[in-house]
């Protein structure tokens, strides 16, 4: 009872509550009802009925069969047992215990089975050791074999080198060995991992970790609702590991993928804290529509905070390139990004921290105009709109002496930003597990700086994770998941934007004047230096995120590989967001009465305070019946499944404003005249129906069916459900018996995969005429009193549905002479049809039709991706290098155009984004040259010259035409490399673009400097080769040289350094006394350098002002520690 | 708990259990998921439930209100201030940002600031058409008491035929849609008459002038009344019998637009107020000129009407965004009556003196008296000059700046900081040149005078009054209305419809320099030209381009001549 009244208390004070435990207790029964009910336990091995028909087959193969057909693995050293002798062996229904006693009669191999573990170990080893130590002075060694996390490995061999000598350890990964006095060397050998070599001089312990062998044939990749061994994979299917995000010194995960894996593009285009979320496309545009692939992490769809999850939690994240993703139906078509946390392993527990400290600059600041080259701009207009020059040679001459305090010039970039910020992060986590309960738990800290001077932006992340699997009983596994974490962001009351914008203040103006008073800036007493800080009030966003999943996985006992999984997750975000806007003080100063005149700046006169709260919620539930039949060389794995998800929005909001007092920013302070709130609820859902069908002969031969039978709640009744289906088949070339002879080709692989996948990322209920009460009509009355105002929504679309991708892939994997080549290539074609675009192009605007979304369009996107590595392992000294290139060019088809639309002007026949532009040839010199050429209306000498497209003895607007210039880039790389010498390892990965450009407006005038490489190299009269014509002097595209021409368009292709990291993992011996399992020191760094052509801005810019916080470049140092 | 589990562990093996398990889990998931794709939009109304409410309807209508285009919202207003002042030789925009337009370079594909068709979806004329043909496709059944029911149907009939006559008088005739567009409907449709989309206007302004009240309770006021309706008509025949619309001088339309506007003044329920200068401010919101104007209220409905930020020079922070030309300050006549060129008693070196009254209330020279000190426009130094301490960038380049519609009480203008003056559509100084204008094509000479006088002899205004007759009446008449509606939108279609455009408009713009000896305190005044924002006007500017993007997609719609 006591427990209830809690509850109860919770839930009164927040509703949300209440919901939660009700959801939580709901799970919670259905756990607790399959837990019971499968409280049966026998041993598997006894239960386990085998069948083998093997002739003349050698031991590792009727082994791998065994593997094959059951849940058993074996542990052995090939080095002590014999697997290549021929066995014939047929049986029916018999228990593995049998089974091993006819593999091993007449040996003296025995074999203990703990689970579904077999450990294969001869007793001869020992016998040796016995015979050969007779005479011998001996040496007695004892150690641990272990993984890379400390788990003990049974069964692995240890060998004297060039010897008989050896032994297997036992079932906590120990051994004792009696060495012969001419011992030198110890072989530390296991199947799937890297043999190790140790000296033996003057050791008596051996506690020896060993690696994973990274040629991964056998590695496990993350697909939709499962994981896969790469081996078998038949679709596209990228991955990337804890290892290379974790070498990244970003807080951001989404930042640090880039160049890692083939086909996914990303462009970084802030830098500021807590709003530098990449845009990413996988496989670049497919449609006009929303381009963003659908997130998923640990079964949970749509996640959105992804980005911030400590790159320490994340075990690895997969991309759905093909048909792969049709299991995500509707919502796959622009590829799934498949997320999969860590979770325990068997073991004691192993204590991991790691903290990173950081440094971080802007990668670069646009270099402005000097007073004096300002001041000789200023006085060009002056001249040319027929006023007296403000300033002279002699004065220009001040400006550039510096000497004279009336004649300053100020770098406003310098002097608001500092050079550097910092960055930390920490992560604490514990791992480990029994046979029964496996645990991870993870708790991560992030804070991140600006670089404003005195700047009260600052970000910073809380985490914590927990995710625990038990295994209740042979039949029934439960899991508990629980996240939590929480973003907090401070930022100055004013956008950062217009702050960047303001720096392009003229020089002559001091951000400070002598006395410490800032200057007024241009407008609304704008001055960045101000502007950063919290002088403007203050802006807190907080994001707290809750996840609470439960899952089960059970095994239906009397019929083999049947079973049946589940989950159900609850997710709340929370979002509150308070702007406390504060009015400033700048000053101008009048030099004719030495006075410093004060100003307002913020464009208010008191303090005003807007609140705001949102929150969502999403349910899934998730239930899954799956089907695994292995016949002989036959495997056959199927599941079908069903999910349900409802979603959630509601917010609430406050204003209040003249504030009397700065002292409380709360709204209680506020005014209660013109007071204002609001709020909204909306609710979404969706229901499908989905499964698969994987059949494999031999591994040779593969074949994968995927299906999802996809309902959303954002389209009218009966268009709600569509049928999306996935094929793909691979072929393992290598494993046919023609192959058998060219051993140097380890894996050769051939895929193809076609299928149906959709987008519906649109705003719901377009089918409907809605109307939107929103505080906009008018004030009548003679005190006017504010009337809401209810617009019309869009006209409705009865018949709207989703995009239909139609997908096609052709690819290769192969690797040959043990990994020192690796190669994969896909080729991709997807169509997309469908798309969801308002028809603005073809209805006229007096229609007065607010358009909908409706289906018109149609894309082709083609490309390619190509992935090569090098792997080679020498000892001591290891590397890897791996080369990825992507390419992929879209084409729209059709968009439902104007259909007078000249030829040249059309956007169908051209990527998505290509827009047209004027082609300039060059710049007027003289007025000969203007009187003989067709011109825009008001040429002047000095301005642009363009191509007459249509030729009709003029330049208008029908000259423009459409470029395939687009800022999405068509092409990406990547090259990674990693080298590990002895306790040393190096990484680097370098990213790059190319085919991609980015549109400038260069304008300045008197109230607005510019670049310098602008400024200087301006069109001045009589000068016959100026860089630049006359500049435009306005934001709007209207004048001769500022018309949107492909003279402004830059080559954003760029080649950088994206992540370079060098670690050192101390010597164990010297760790094991301080009780310290394992350290690393590791120093790395993000966007190191860069090569590009762009020079005016970071080449991932897509502001076309440049007015955004850059990009950062991050020096860090960072530690790991593990106990 | 142990009866349960050793319940459950008894029939464990039992496949009957496992089924029971399935099924109860299945049929548990199920249970939740009634009704998960049926979802009704919780944050918008429905069409159902709007027309079925008159409380809803009549939000719609006042979105209608807000969505009406005024000086500020609507069209390109990008960094515009009173828009089509800048456009005609009343103001220059600053930087020249509409120099491509006034110079006669306009075109289909680059309307800019004339773009009052495709740009501005927030508040544009066709949105507002859009508006009212969706209400009047669904008023007629709505269960709304007919009191309101008809007050909304003229007030909506109203919007409509003013967004017709305004697209009208800038780009000619244009399609003439009365019911609302499906998304399959075929939305080619020629451009209609002229004369058919005037005669729409004019009928449906009648039909809303017999609905609408003549006056509202004060918590009503700002909405639509007849007088409203009525002064919208006055203008509408009158352009409708201008010499640009009836080149044949008919003079039953000059009978109509003098009836028009003869019917505004019987309605004996306005009058001149007595403060020229301060009928425009927000204090003086619904004074007895006013017959439609648009009340601001920036704090309780978030909107802007930044007349003081843009309009203040920038020694009191504000934009200084317009500049009244020379050319205007000397059509200003001295208190003598005569034009300062006519007038010997006119110094050139003291320009300012013994001019027209409004003179003072209009523009912002150097010397004249705000906010407690004098404009200060001359170099070295002054305060609003180009040398002067604030924003200097923001200086006059002609050496004014705009005196009319701002609040001088405003100290530090901002979006946020403004007086909300309202913005005034009609007023009876209008109607009252309506009419004169309209008896003087009427050849009623005496009438015209009388009523020019009328406006001359205002309170606080005092002018001597026009004796002239002729084409010299004709000089003053439109002399007349320029000064006295300076700035308030008329003079760009006044100018056309006249057909005086070519000669007005052709001209070389010019500019006040002003530069004070620091030693002995003497300004010399010196007018220079602005060559390079010389105006030009050539026929087919007497209307704008239909813009070229919706000729792409309606082939039917043929263009205005020249463009």
């Amino acid at each position: 009872m006591k427990k209830k009244q809690a509850d109860y208390a919770l839930g009164k004070t927040f509703p949300g509550v209440a919901k939660i435990l009700l959801k939580m207790k709901l799970t919670l029964c259905v756990i607790l009802i399959s837990f019971l009910g499968s409280m049966a336990s026998e041993s598997y091995s006894q239960t386990t009925k085998l069948s083998l028909d093997l002739k003349n087959a050698k031991v590792k193969d009727a082994l791998g069969a065994i593997e094959n057909q059951s849940e058993f693995f074996f542990l052995y050293s090939e080095k002590l047992i014999d697997v290549s002798r021929k066995v014939n062996i047929e049986v029916i229904g018999s228990t593995i215990e049998k089974i091993l006693d006819m593999i091993f009669v007449g040996t003296d191999v025995n074999y203990s089975i703990k689970g579904r573990q077999i450990v294969l170990a001869t007793p001869e080893a020992n016998n040796i050791v016995e015979k050969s130590s007779v005479n011998q002075q001996q040496k007695k060694v004892t150690g641990k074999i272990t993984d890379q996390s400390g788990v003990p490995i049974p069964g692995a061999a240890i060998i004297v080198k060039g010897t008989t000598i050896g032994i297997t350890s036992d079932n906590d990964g120990n051994f004792s060995l009696s060495l012969p006095s001419d011992a030198k060397v110890l072989v530390f050998s296991f199947v799937g991992m890297k043999t190790q070599e140790i000296g033996v001089e003057g050791k008596t312990t051996f506690n020896v970790k060993l690696e994973d062998e990274t040629v991964g044939i056998e590695e496990v990749v993350a697909i939709g609702y499962g994981t896969q061994k790469k081996s078998s994979l038949t679709g596209s299917v990228t991955s990337v590991t804890d290892k290379e995000l974790m070498a990244s010194p970003s807080v951001n995960v989404a930042n640090s993928i880039s160049g890692l894996m083939p086909g996914v593009i990303t462009k970084m285009t802030s830098g500021e804290p807590g709003r530098d979320n990449p845009q990413i496309l996988i496989r670049g545009r497919n449609t006009t529509g929303d381009n963003s692939p659908l997130v998923v992490v640990d079964g949970i769809q749509g996640v959105t905070g992804w980005e911030r999850i400590n790159s320490n939690d994340i075990e690895s994240i997969s991309v759905l390139k093909d048909a792969s993703a049709a299991i995500y139906g509707a919502r796959a078509a622009n590829g799934v990004i498949l997320i999969t946390t860590k979770r325990g392993s068997l073991g004691k527990p192993t204590i991991n921290y790691s903290f990173n400290q950081a440094i971080t600059q802007p990668t670069r600041i646009p270099k402005m105009a000097s007073s004096a080259d300002f001041a000789g701009y200023v006085d060009q207009l002056d001249v040319e709109s027929g006023q007296k020059t403000r300033y002279s040679e002699a004065e220009i001459q001040l400006f550039r002496n510096g000497t004279d305090p009336n004649y300053i010039d100020e770098d406003w970039y310098g002097k608001v930003l500092k050079k550097s910020s910092s960055q930390s992060q920490h992560n604490l986590n514990v791992r480990g597990g029994s046979e029964n309960v496996k645990y991870s738990v993870s708790g991560s800290y992030t804070d991140e700086g600006s670089i404003f001077k005195n700047g009260s932006l600052k970000f910073n992340t809380y985490s914590l994770r927990s995710n625990v699997d038990a295994q209740i009983n042979k039949n029934l596994k439960v899991g508990f998941d629980l996240n939590g974490s929480l973003e907090d962001g401070n930022y100055p009351a004013y956008d950062v934007g217009t702050t960047f914008g303001a720096l392009k203040q003229i020089p002559f103006v001091p951000v400070f004047w002598p006395n410490g008073l800032p200057s007024a800036g241009i407008e609304n007493g704008g001055n960045p230096g101000v502007m950063g800080t919290s002088l403007t009030g203050n802006r807190n966003t907080k994001t707290y995120r809750y996840m609470a999943k439960s899952s089960f996985d059970l095994t239906i006992p009397w019929v083999k590989g049947l079973g049946v999984d589940g989950y159900f997750a609850y997710s709340n975000d929370i979002g509150i967001d308070k702007n406390w806007q504060t009015p400033w003080t700048v000053y101008d100063y009048n030099k004719l009465t030495d006075t410093y005149v004060p100003k307002l700046g913020g464009g208010i006169l008191y303090p005003q305070l807007t609140q705001s709260f949102t929150g969502s919620t999403s349910t899934l539930v998730n239930l899954r019946i799956k089907y695994e039949l292995k016949i002989n060389d036959h495997k056959l794995s199927t599941f079908i499944a069903a999910e349900q998800s409802n979603y959630i929005f509601s917010n609430f909001n406050a204003f209040r404003k003249n504030y009397i007092s700065k002292a409380i920013d709360e709204l209680f302070a506020g005014s209660l005249i013109d007071q204002s709130t609001g709020g909204v609820r909306s609710e979404s859902g969706r229901q499908n129906l989905f499964g698969r069908i994987s059949y494999g002969f031999r591994e040779k031969y593969l074949i994968d069916f995927n299906y999802r039978y996809d309902g959303s709640s954002n389209f009218p009744k009966g268009k709600r459900f569509g049928f999306f289906p996935g094929a793909s088949v691979a072929w393992r070339v290598s494993q046919e018996n023609f192959m058998k002879n060219a051993s140097f080709i380890n894996n050769l692989k051939l895929r193809a995969s076609v299928g149906k996948i959709g987008n519906d990322a649109i705003a719901a209920f377009q089918n409907l005429m809605l109307y939107t009460l929103g505080n906009t009509g008018m004030s009548f009355g003679s005190s006017p009193v504010a009337t809401n105002g209810l617009i019309a929504g869009v006209t409705p679309n009865p018949n709207i549905t989703w995009e239909v991708g139609t997908t096609a892939n052709i690819g290769m994997d192969a690797s040959f002479w043990n990994g020192l080549l690796g190669f994969t290539v896909d080729l991709f074609k997807q169509t997309r049809s469908n798309i969801l675009a308002t028809r603005d192009l073809a209805v006229p605007l007096y229609t007065g039709l607010s358009l909908p979304n409706e289906n018109i369009g149609i894309v082709v996107n083609k490309g390619f991706e190509i992935e090569l590595s090098h792997t080679k392992d020498m000892g001591d000294f290891s590397w890897r290098v791996a080369g990825n290139v992507s390419y992929s060019h879209n084409n729209v088809v059709d968009i439902s155009e104007a259909q007078n639309v000249a030829e040249w002007k059309k956007q169908e026949g051209h990527p998505i984004g290509a827009i047209a532009y004027y082609h300039a040839l060059g710049i007027f010199r003289t007025q000969a040259e203007v009187d003989a050429a067709p011109i825009y209306t008001g040429t002047k000498v000095g301005d642009l010259q363009y191509e007459d497209k249509d030729g009709d003895g003029k330049i208008t607007a029908n000259d423009m035409y459409t470029m395939d210039k687009t800022s999405t880039p068509e092409i990406v790389f990547g090259l990674n490399l990693s080298m590990n010498y002895k306790s040393f390892s190096l990484w680097a990965n370098f990213t790059g673009a190319g085919r991609a450009w980015q549109y400038y407006h260069v304008n300045a005038r008197i109230a607005m400097n510019q670049l310098a490489d602008v400024i200087l190299n301006r069109y001045t009269p009589g000068s016959m080769d100026s860089k630049y014509p006359r500049l435009p002097t306005l934001e709007t595209m209207t004048e001769v040289s500022g018309l949107q021409s492909d003279f402004w368009l830059k080559n954003a292709t760029y080649g950088r350094l994206k992540t370079l990291e060098l670690s050192y993992n101390l010597p164990q011996n010297l760790l094991s006394k301080v009780k310290i399992q394992a350290m690393k020191l590791f120093i790395n760094g993000q966007n190191l350098f860069t090569i590009d052509n762009v020079k005016w801005a970071d080449p991932e810019n897509s502001s076309n002002t440049a007015a955004y916080y850059p990009q950062s470049k991050l020096y860090n140092l960072g530690i790991n520690l593990t106990f | 708990m142990t009866w349960i589990y050793n319940f459950i562990n008894k029939r464990r093996k039992s496949p009957v259990f496992y089924s029971i398990l399935l099924i109860s889990m299945i049929s548990l998931i199920s249970s939740c998921t009634k009704d998960v794709l049926d979802k009704s939009p919780t944050d918008r109304f429905s069409d159902e439930a709007v027309w079925k409410d008159g409380n809803l309807i009549e939000q719609f209508v006042n979105n209608t209100y807000r969505v009406m285009p005024t000086c500020f919202s609507g069209g390109n207003y990008t960094s515009i201030a009173i828009i089509f002042a800048e456009l005609t030789d009343e103001l220059y925009g600053r930087g020249g940002n509409h120099n491509y337009i006034n110079q006669g370079n306009i075109t289909a594909a680059q309307l800019g600031a004339l773009d009052w068709w495709t740009v501005g979806r927030g508040y544009n004329y066709w949105t507002v058409i859009t508006q009212c043909n969706i209400f009047f496709s669904n008023i007629d059944a709505a269960p709304v008491d007919a009191s309101i029911k008809n007050r909304m149907i003229g007030e909506m009939q109203f919007f409509r035929a003013y967004a017709y006559f305004r697209l009208v008088a800038l780009y000619g005739g244009v399609p003439l849609i009365t019911k609302p567009f499906g998304l399959t409907d075929d939305f080619k449709v020629p451009r209609n008459t002229y004369d058919e989309c005037m005669n729409f206007v004019i009928t449906e302004l009648d039909a809303a002038a017999a609905l609408l009240p003549t006056t509202y309770p004060a918590a009503n006021l700002g909405r639509i009344t007849k007088g409203a309706v009525l002064s919208i008509k006055s203008r509408a025949l009158l352009y409708m019998a201008s010499p640009l619309n009836n080149p044949a001088n008919t003079a039953t339309k000059w009978q109509a637009a003098a009836d028009a506007a003869k019917v505004v003044i019987d309605l004996n329920l306005y009058s001149l107020y007595p403060n020229y200068k301060e009928q425009f401010m927000r204090t003086n919101s619904y004074n007895s000129e006013a017959i439609w104007s648009r009340p601001y209220n920036y704090s309780v409905s978030a909107e802007n009407i930044s007349f003081e930020l843009r309009l203040y020079p920038n020694g009191y922070s504000g934009y200084g965004q317009v500049h009244p030309y020379q050319n205007i300050v000397d059509e200003f006549e001295m208190v003598s009556g005569k034009l300062p060129k006519d007038d010997p008693a006119y110094d050139p070196q003291n320009p300012y003196v013994n001019r027209d009254p409004r003179f003072y209330a209009t523009i912002l020279y150097d010397g004249a008296p705000f906010k407690g000190r004098p404009v200060e426009t001359f170099i070295p130094g002054g305060m609003d000059s180009r040398e002067g301490p604030i924003s200097s960038w923001n200086a006059t380049e002609t050496g004014y700046y705009v005196r009319k519609f701002i609040d001088e009480s405003i100290t530090n203008p901002s979006s946020l900081n403004q007086a909300n003056n309202p913005w005034i559509f009609s007023r009876y100084a209008e109607i009252l040149l309506n009419y004169a204008e309209a008896k003087y094509n009427l050849g009623d000479e005496a009438t015209c005078r009388q009523y020019i006088n009328m406006i001359r002899s205002r309170p606080g205004v005092n002018m001597p009054p026009v004796t002239e007759a002729g084409v010299a009446l004709l000089t003053r008449l439109q002399h007349e209305r320029q000064i006295e509606l300076i700035f308030e939108e008329h003079r760009w279609f006044d100018v056309r419809r006249w057909k005086i455009a070519p000669v007005v408009l052709n001209t070389l713009p010019k500019r006040m320099d002003i530069v004070k000896n620091l030693t002995t305190g003497v300004k010399t005044y010196t007018i220079n030209t602005m060559q390079q924002f010389t105006f030009v006007f050539t026929d087919k500017n007497y209307l704008v381009p239909i813009p070229q993007t919706e000729i792409d997609k309606n082939p039917l719609l043929k263009q205005n001549p020249g463009y």
